[in-house]
């Protein structure tokens, strides 16, 4: 699970402040994929990096697997599976090396480690090409193995940030099946997207973000009839302008 | 499940990633190697040139001076020029067609006016050939007059014979001893140079450093992973030189033969004094280019501020190479300098000539400051900006 208790964050270079997320509350449970619905720059990645940790809430908290982001960081490391477009893979490892690389990273030894990955790559149908170089794949078969090392210890939350961003559609729809597997296995799955075929395609629930606050949280239905709209994108247009939007 | 604290993954995963990276073996490894042994080579060129003699060029003003110069023992007549006055020699010397122009002035004894050109390394040489062939012939004029007088000769007949007290074997007896530890400082700065800037701010452009702060590892881990990992490859940079000198050695050619008088040995505790000495000036570098990399938004940036700090660690390493000549070698501030001292050190090291208290100033000057900069570098990448600052 997932709750965040009005989680903050503001960045200051000394001279001026910036409020990227404003008292965010929401709950995301296990066996369901909640979308974080958001425009470029309305706070999305910077609420998923609290979530993973790296970085801190100026005030607020968020529960992740029942472990606190301040005080049980490592712990609340231990539990997820983070990816997102921006996060890369190294050149000069073999998809393999990369997975035993992060799995060793997470404690894993031995034939233990070995199971591990061997699990993580055939999850991500990743066995024909997870030994050459990752400077040498394909985007779509990086995207495998991305996933691959985000879920190589079995987190119980996945957090992905846009993830199919700049993926082709075979690219992407590699990550939306697997987020559609992950839900099964009833893992916690938050992602940030602005795509709203995608949305609809997967998210259980959805919370709409605007300049760092919530616009709008529940179910696509819930959103819709709490918009009166009859899309899911016209009912997030209609939370992030305050205004009713016409088909 | 444990949460290790990474350090031994992040070092053993560079380490990887280093010997896969074609820069690290060519701008670490192979061209260094090469570009000493070239420079051994040069060396040898210019050593051979100056015990063979270069031939000096003379101009002298008037037929008598030429005469003169004739009488002066061991000066090559085939490279004395006649000249009609003294601005036609000062032209010639302007030119650089003769080295000196002489002029001899009777007065009350016999003065010879000499032109050359400061600047001219050559000059000087000839300047201080001539002098010691006009004593060398006074002394003999002295001598003869004295025995034609059937005056006794009281003169002294003092002679100098130069005996070199360096070791009488090893690199001590090659002039390469001075210029070798420049270098070997050098070149482990510029090898850890050739990567740093991509193992923390290229990580945190390519956003792989997001990836592996996300997983349990401690950031404190993944800084000394990596610094420990630059440690290897600064080492590496440095032992390259040696390699280069031998191969250069190994290598018969007659250019570099006089190069080694005494061989290339050096007495395995000095060599083992040098390793720890080494490794204390790579910990140092390491931290040092670490934390300043890890302030860095980019690539580009990072090689920005690489190019400063080459600047000042290049400064005292080259005058590690002429503070023979100051006289200064030997005081204990050397000793607290850092880079400096270090370069001082493993001079006298190769020299067999170095000292426990030469040498525990060094380590304790590169363990400090390895010590704070490798708190700098851990603070840095506790702070959020190690993922931000893109």
């Amino acid at each position: 699970m997932v709750k965040t208790y009005a989680i903050s964050k503001t960045f200051s270079d000394g001279k001026k402040e910036i409020v990227a997320v404003k008292g965010v509350d929401f709950v995301a449970e296990p066996g369901q994929i909640h979308a974080l619905l958001g425009v470029n720059g309305a706070g999305k990645t910077t609420l998923l990096r609290m979530f993973s940790t790296v970085i801190v809430p100026t005030s607020g908290t968020a529960q992740l697997n029942g472990y606190d982001i301040k005080t049980d960081a490592a712990m609340v490391r231990q539990s997820i599976g983070f990816l997102s477009t921006s996060t890369a893979l190294y050149g000069r490892l073999t998809g393999r090396e990369m997975l035993k690389y992060f799995g060793s990273l997470y404690g894993f030894t031995g034939s233990e480690l070995q199971d591990r990955v061997q699990a993580a790559i055939a999850q991500t149908q990743a066995e024909a090409f997870c030994d050459q170089l990752c400077d040498r794949m394909s985007t779509g078969q990086k995207q495998r193995i991305s996933i691959a090392r985000a879920i190589v210890h079995e987190p119980p939350v996945l957090l992905f940030d846009e993830p199919t961003a700049g993926l082709d559609i075979l690219a992407a729809q590699t990550v939306l099946e697997f987020l559609e597997v992950a839900r099964e296995k009833n893992k916690t799955i938050v992602f940030s997207t602005h795509n709203m075929n995608e949305v609809e395609r997967l998210a259980d629930r959805a919370t709409a973000i605007h300049q760092g606050e919530v616009k709008g949280s529940g179910t696509l239905e819930e959103l819709k009839n709490q918009t009166g709209q009859p899309t899911a994108e016209l009912a997030f247009l209609s939370l992030i302008t305050l205004k009713e939007v016409t088909a | 499940m444990t949460t290790g604290t990474g350090t031994k993954q992040v070092f053993l995963k560079e380490l990887r990633e280093f010997a896969r990276d074609k820069r690290v073996l060519q701008a670490g490894i192979i061209m260094p190697i090469f570009i000493v042994a070239i420079f051994v080579v040069i060396m040898g060129v210019v050593q051979s040139s100056v015990s063979s003699s270069p031939s000096i060029e003379i101009a002298f003003v008037n037929p008598t001076d030429v005469d003169i110069a004739k009488a002066l023992p061991n000066v090559d007549t085939d490279h004395l020029t006649q000249v009609t006055n003294w601005d036609e020699g000062s032209k010639l010397v302007r030119d650089k067609e003769v080295q000196l122009v002489i002029e001899v002035i009777q007065d009350e004894g016999t003065t010879y006016r000499i032109g050359y050109l400061e600047s001219s390394q050559l000059a000087n040489i000839a300047i201080a050939k001539f002098q010691g062939e006009l004593s060398e012939r006074n002394l003999k004029l002295v001598k003869e007059t004295l025995k034609e007088n059937n005056l006794p000769d009281q003169t002294q007949n003092e002679k100098i014979k130069r005996e070199n007290l360096d070791k009488d074997n090893g690199l001590a007896g090659s002039m390469i001893v001075s210029l070798l530890p420049y270098l070997i400082v050098l070149w482990a700065f510029q090898g850890g140079m050739s990567v740093v800037a991509d193992l923390v701010a290229g990580e945190k452009e390519r956003g792989t450093m997001e990836t592996l702060l996300v997983s349990p590892v401690r950031r404190a881990a993944v800084a000394l992973g990596k610094i420990m990992a630059l440690m290897v490859v600064c080492f590496i940079g440095s032992l390259t030189t040696l390699a280069g000198v031998f191969l250069a050695a190994t290598i018969k050619i007659p250019l570099t033969q006089g190069l080694f008088p005494t061989g290339t040995s050096i007495e395995l505790t000095d060599i083992l004094l040098a390793i720890v000495t080494l490794l204390t000036l790579v910990a140092f570098f390491a931290t040092l280019m670490v934390s300043i990399t890890a302030r860095a938004r980019n690539i580009r940036e990072a090689q920005t501020y690489l190019g400063l700090l080459t600047f000042m660690i290049l400064m005292p390493a080259v005058f590690s190479q002429v503070i023979g000549f100051t006289g200064m070698e030997s005081a204990q501030w050397v000793y607290w300098t850092p880079v400096l001292n270090a370069a001082v050190v493993l001079k006298n090291l190769i020299l067999g000539s170095a000292t426990f208290s030469q040498l525990w100033p060094v380590w304790f000057v590169n363990l400090v400051l390895a010590s704070i900069f490798l708190r700098i570098a851990m603070q840095l990448f506790r702070r959020e900006e190690i993922i931000l600052r893109v």
